[in-house]
């Protein structure tokens, strides 16, 4: 011990050890992770997942330079660990297939706001997330969910009439009469990146519940 | 933002080689304090204030997270550990800090890098990965500085006398030797060759979890392995346990990185084992708890600065090494995970335990190398009261309001916009601990930058005399 | 004076307090246990190390049971899948249509497969099928079938559960829609061929009755119903009869 040298290995010995173990094994078992390939009940092959395209691509990249991953995590834990599936915010636990396409996997490590791994499927077709980002309040009351007013243009409406695209607003977070809240790209980006956001394929490596919770929340 | 502290007129001309360089780190290190904390105030004050400043891209909660935990990180406490590891090295080996030139340099650039990528954090958005934050290429240029920086650390080292090592020379060896391997692997598999899927998680977590438990506590114990026994002017308890603390700490820190994956998306190896580790950290902290808490007498406390900063740390290093094996379990996880209970043991990791060792070593080094003391005495002892009030005010209300939080969420019944209203209260006090605490950091600088003028007032009178020699001699004529 | 202070050890005598042996004893015995425990617990959950294990379980001990379903049906058809995917998959084709480069006849929209009663589709699976056979108008020849029950002599074939649960899967994919096939069916039918073991030539199973009586009648051809009746024993055929007249 009142040697360099025998300080230096151990040094290395260490690190290198840890290093393996956490870092190359996993790498291992995996770097090499597929989508998987099954057939589903309708009788079409599925790959899953498969690459998002487009626009919720690119609204991924929208979501990490938000930084929303510091309020909002992207996994569901198991049935046994947590309220995470009887609060309604999964139907399975999310397992790591589920992030092989996603270019900065965003897991999360504080849930100041709610998980998203499943936002997509729990906005239904319906509702759409727009209103949500310009004025997270008027959706739920006393949200403290920042709201991104920059990703929306507030512009008077034009001579050619209303834009089709302008939100619905009530109350307070309403434009003044004569103008309108349009989203700019980024903002359609970030809500089709949201909407797509799901992890309901069945995985062999992660069953369904043969049957949903009737009082869990939708 | 950043500024060379000057030569010192009346300091020891050897000390020079190792002052200066020394004395920059430390001096810009406090800078970065006071700005990563003014962000994370801003930041938490955001997590209950939605609307401030909401129109803002660059102010966004997470970018100001990001952005406050790397100046913090990076720039607080990397940059004085550093300095003060630096400054043992060569101290215990009673020798010179190697080519401090280079050092100077190397602090230089890393400021400037670290500028840049807090700008640019906040006007380009954050990683994702919590452990490097920073623009990519900014990263690159980072990595090669802290490696440099770390290879002079081993140049200084071998520069030392004959003689047995001591425990604080181990700990900073153990630092300077992981901060490249974390920072060059890191660097390769999630900035260069981003690796598939959740592997970034895995190695975004080692990273993490190396950095403070590799690199800024190895630093810590060092600064309270040398200074606690150099002033308490008492020896160590057991030299045995300072080596099995030692390589018990280092076996098992270098294996917690996956700990706070519970229940995530990956395999559950990798998982049992980062607990098994996490829980097995209670060895090193036993053998280094006895060793520290039994050395210094309660009566020196009195009379030194450095020792009190010193006993506050070595009391958070007990107690968050134990709130770290509790916490890491399953059973515990499941409902403290993802909740603000781990940021409370964060903060009294951060600032409980590795702040208050590398202000002891502030304290202790900074008369030393500027050849006179610290000119406000009271100033230290506000800087400690609050310190002190701040952190217990942040811990408590984010530990209570994580307990609170991971229960009312392990509940599937309890609606989730419940759950966030009764943890506003809590987010609330952070705020005001944090507000506290950031405030109490500020004597530390008016101290300094007051030491500073003091220094420079030799250099500044015979320039002021030269100008007003010369401006009335222009006015004779 | 700090290095010296770091570096001397002290000698017994000049440590603080008597019994202070006693504190170093008991944190020595206290990590020995620590390091027993953390042994056995990286060794129980671990999940054998395992890169698509992800449930800390011990090995060895049955996953929390999951809820049981309140549509039985969703349960077979999913083992089915399992067994499909085992068995059947490589030859027909995950989408059923099989694969007609290598002779192999589809299963979606088959007339065999959407038989009302699955005596003969039991058969096939049982005991295996060989020389030609009319599937969708077409003859399929030259393709053999194996035989899938689970022997000694065949130990990766299915059980007559699983074969039950397969069949029911097939019958009721790709646009399939037809009863499910009871383990008790296979069962019988088992029972019934026991002693066979070559696999079955499409006539001979076209001589097997529908026990229900018809065949699904939309997926006929009228010329495949004249066939089938005909192939009906005329007690089944009287019974038929009085059937469709009610």
């Amino acid at each position: 011990m009142n040697h360099g040298p025998v300080l230096f290995l151990g040094l290395v010995t260490t690190l290198v050890a840890s290093w393996t173990g956490l870092v190359a094994l996993p790498h291992r078992q995996l770097g090499a992770l597929q989508p998987d390939v099954s057939t589903n009940a309708a009788g079409a092959v599925v790959s899953y997942p498969a690459a998002r395209s487009g626009e919720a691509a690119q609204g991924a990249e929208v979501y990490r330079s938000l930084g929303c991953v510091a309020c909002h995590t992207q996994q569901v834990r198991p049935e046994n660990g947590g309220g995470d599936i009887a609060r309604g915010w999964g139907k399975r636990r999310t397992v790591a297939r589920d992030h092989l396409f996603d270019p900065t996997v965003l897991l999360g490590s504080s849930r100041l706001g709610p998980d998203l791994a499943n936002y997509g499927e729990r906005l239904g077709t319906n509702s759409f997330p727009l209103v949500r980002l310009y004025d997270p309040s008027s959706v739920a009351t006393n949200s403290t969910c920042a709201p991104v007013t920059f990703l929306f243009e507030k512009r008077p409406i034009r001579s050619s009439g209303p834009s089709s695209e302008a939100l619905v607003l009530k109350g307070t977070a309403a434009p003044p009469a004569g103008s309108e809240v349009v989203p700019t790209l980024r903002a359609r980006q970030l809500a089709a990146y949201l909407r797509s956001l799901s992890t309901t394929v069945e995985l062999p490596e992660a069953l369904l519940p043969l049957v949903e919770d009737a009082n869990a929340p939708k | 933002m950043n500024r060379p502290a000057p030569t010192p007129a009346n300091a020891n001309p050897s000390c020079c080689a190792t002052g200066l360089p020394v004395l920059y780190l430390l001096g810009g290190s406090i800078l970065w304090l006071l700005a990563g904390l003014g962000l994370a105030l801003l930041a938490s004050l955001k997590q209950h204030q939605p609307w401030l400043l909401a129109s803002c891209e660059w102010v966004t909660y997470g970018r100001l997270d990001a952005a406050s935990r790397t100046a913090l990180v990076h720039g607080f406490f990397s940059q004085m550990g550093l300095g003060l590891g630096l400054w043992l090295l060569a101290r215990t080996g009673g020798t010179k800090i190697a080519a401090p030139g280079l050092v100077f340099i190397a602090g230089l650039v890393w400021n400037a890098i670290l500028t840049l990528g807090v700008a640019g954090i906040l006007v380009e958005g954050p990683s994702g990965h919590t452990s490097l934050e920073l623009p990519q290429q900014l990263t690159t240029v980072l990595t090669v500085v802290m490696t440099v920086l770390c290879l002079l650390g081993f140049a200084t080292f071998a520069k030392r006398a004959d003689g047995p090592t001591v425990p604080a020379q181990w700990f900073v060896l153990t630092a300077l030797f992981a901060l490249p391997v974390l920072a060059i692997t890191s660097q390769v598999t999630l900035s260069f060759f981003p690796v598939r899927g959740v592997l970034q998680s895995v190695i975004d977590g080692w990273n993490g979890q190396g950095l403070l438990l590799l690199w800024l506590a190895p630093l810590a114990l060092a600064s309270l392995y040398f200074f606690i026994p150099d002033i308490g002017g008492r020896p160590l308890r057991s030299p045995a346990f300072a080596k099995l603390g030692f390589w018990a700490w280092l076996f098992f820190a270098s294996w917690t990185g996956a700990a706070s994956l519970v229940g995530g998306p990956v395999p559950a190896w990798m998982v049992t084992v980062s607990i098994a580790a996490s829980v097995l950290l209670l060895i090193p902290v036993a053998f280094i708890s006895l060793n520290l808490h039994l050395v210094a007498p309660v009566s020196a406390l009195g009379r030194s600065t450095a020792l009190r900063f010193a006993a506050l740390s070595a009391i958070s290093f007990t107690v968050v090494g134990i709130l770290i094996a509790l916490i890491a379990p399953r059973c515990a996880q499941q409902v403290l995970g993802l909740t603000q209970f781990p940021v409370a043991v964060r903060e009294l990791f951060l600032f409980g335990f590795v702040g208050p060792a590398l202000f002891a070593g502030f304290y202790a080094v900074v008369p030393k190398l500027a050849g006179r003391e610290f000119p406000c005495r009271i100033s230290p002892v506000a800087h400690l009261g609050l310190t002190v009030i701040g952190l217990g005010i942040m811990v408590l209300s984010s530990g209570v309001g994580g307990w609170l939080q991971g229960w009312a969420l392990a509940d599937g019944k309890v609606g989730f916009p419940e759950v966030a209203a009764h943890l506003q209260i809590w987010l609330k006090l952070h705020t005001l601990g944090l507000a506290v605490f950031a405030f109490g950091q500020t004597p530390v600088l008016a101290n300094s930058a007051w030491l500073l003028v003091e220094c420079l007032l030799p250099f500044g009178k015979p320039a002021l005399a030269l100008f007003t020699e010369t401006s009335t001699a222009g006015a004779g004529k | 004076m700090s290095a010296d202070a770091n570096q001397s050890s002290p000698s017994r005598s000049s440590r603080a307090g008597r019994g202070s042996g006693l504190i170093e004893t008991v944190v020595l015995l206290g990590s020995a246990a620590l390091l027993v425990w953390g042994g056995l617990y990286v060794g129980s959950y671990s999940g054998r190390f395992d890169g698509s294990e992800f449930s800390e379980v011990p090995h060895g001990q049955p996953a929390k049971p999951v809820a049981v379903s309140a549509d039985p049906n969703a349960a077979v058809l999913k083992a089915g899948l399992k067994g499909y995917n085992a068995s059947c998959v490589a030859c027909h084709q995950a989408d059923g249509n099989g694969n007609p480069s290598l002779n192999i006849p589809p299963l979606a929209g088959s007339d065999w497969v959407l038989a009302e009663a699955p005596n003969r589709i039991v058969r096939i699976v049982l005991h295996g099928l060989g020389g030609p056979v009319k599937v969708k108008d077409t003859v399929w020849s030259g393709g053999a079938m194996n035989p899938w029950l689970k022997t000694a002599d065949n130990p990766a074939g299915l059980t007559p559960d699983e074969i039950a649960a397969t069949l029911s899967y097939i019958r009721n994919s790709w646009g399939n829609k037809a009863s499910l096939v009871l383990p008790e069916q296979v069962a019988a039918i088992l029972k019934e061929t026991e002693k066979r073991t070559d696999p079955w030539t499409a006539d001979e199973l076209l001589k097997v009755p529908l026990a229900a009586g018809a065949p699904a009648m939309a997926a006929l051809t009228p010329e495949q119903l004249k066939q089938a009746l005909k192939a009906l024993p005329a007690d089944a055929l009287e019974a038929l009869l009085k059937d469709v007249k009610k």
